[in-house]
């Protein structure tokens, strides 16, 4: 009997009081969660990485082609350690980094470097990257 | 993120490129879903399904995302991408009682799709065209 009226009392503090406050509990705990799940997201989108057959030379060459279509932007790339970074002026700088598969394919990571970069200048450079990319392989997809 | 956060994303661009370049770029950034995702396609508008589930014909259509393509200024083409339509999910304890946020069902199928819609875009017209993401309205 007691029982029964634990789990009423349990019950009705799960569904009504919530209610009465103005709030569902999937709202309270999609609240806890929320935080975690926007900064998962934001950090998949701002670490964009592509997928080609191209050697790690020409990927770098493709960086120096990508920042060649912006005025005043500076590409510097290290073929030792296979990255580039790109300086976009005031926009900020970009840092491209290129790790090899087992399958002989390169994977290249476009995302901000430390001192960070405009998103809008992120999306553009990281399309004109995929544009050079595939201008050398146009078989380069998302990856 | 909510729902009704998720929902409001979506991609508003303005690249100079023919129309049949920007619906294969939204083909394209369908395909990096693989199985995931069926395109419907014409010359003013492009409809991506996603299909979450494991199997195409039993999969769920969720969300479905709705991209229109119209004339913009100097010879570019309008882009608008976003949700028309979805459904939700939501955990339950004793099979009735709502016990966990509502979910878009779909969800990373589609942020990785903006992601990609994002990049092939941008790709298009990397310097003269504007790639921007909608985000949703803070309350």
């Amino acid at each position: 009997m007691k029982a029964t009226l634990v789990i009423l009392l349990l019950l009705a503090a799960v569904i009504i009081i919530p209610r009465l406050a103005g709030a569902s509990v999937g709202s309270l705990v999609e609240f806890l969660f929320d935080k975690g799940r926007a900064e998962s997201a934001q950090r998949r989108r701002i670490n964009a990485s592509y997928m080609t057959a191209l050697p790690l030379p020409e990927v770098l060459a493709a960086a120096s082609d990508a920042a060649g279509r912006f005025p005043g932007a500076q590409a510097v790339t290290d073929g030792n350690a296979g990255t580039a970074t790109v300086f976009l002026g005031q926009a900020g700088t970009v840092a491209i980094d290129v790790s090899s598969r087992q399958d002989g394919r390169n994977r290249v990571r476009v995302g901000p470097a430390a001192t960070g970069v405009e998103e809008e200048m992120l999306t553009r450079f990281r399309g004109s990257m995929l544009a050079a990319l595939r201008a050398r392989d146009p078989g380069t997809r998302h990856g | 993120m909510g729902v009704k956060q998720d929902v409001q994303h979506g991609v508003t661009a303005d690249v100079r490129a023919d129309r049949d370049s920007v619906v294969g770029a939204c083909q394209r950034a369908a395909e990096t879903l693989g199985k995931h995702a069926r395109v419907q396609a014409n010359a003013a508008r492009v409809t991506v399904q996603i299909l979450p589930g494991m199997s195409q014909t039993f999969s769920s259509v969720s969300p479905v995302v709705g991209i229109s393509l119209s004339p913009g200024r100097d010879g570019h083409v309008h882009l608008e991408a976003g949700v028309e339509s979805h459904r939700t999910v939501q955990s339950t304890v004793f099979g009735f009682i709502p016990a966990g946020p509502k979910r878009l069902v779909g969800r990373q199928y589609f942020f990785r799709f903006l992601n990609a819609l994002e990049a092939e875009l941008a790709a298009l017209d990397p310097v003269s065209g504007s790639v921007q993401r909608r985000q949703p309205q803070s309350v």
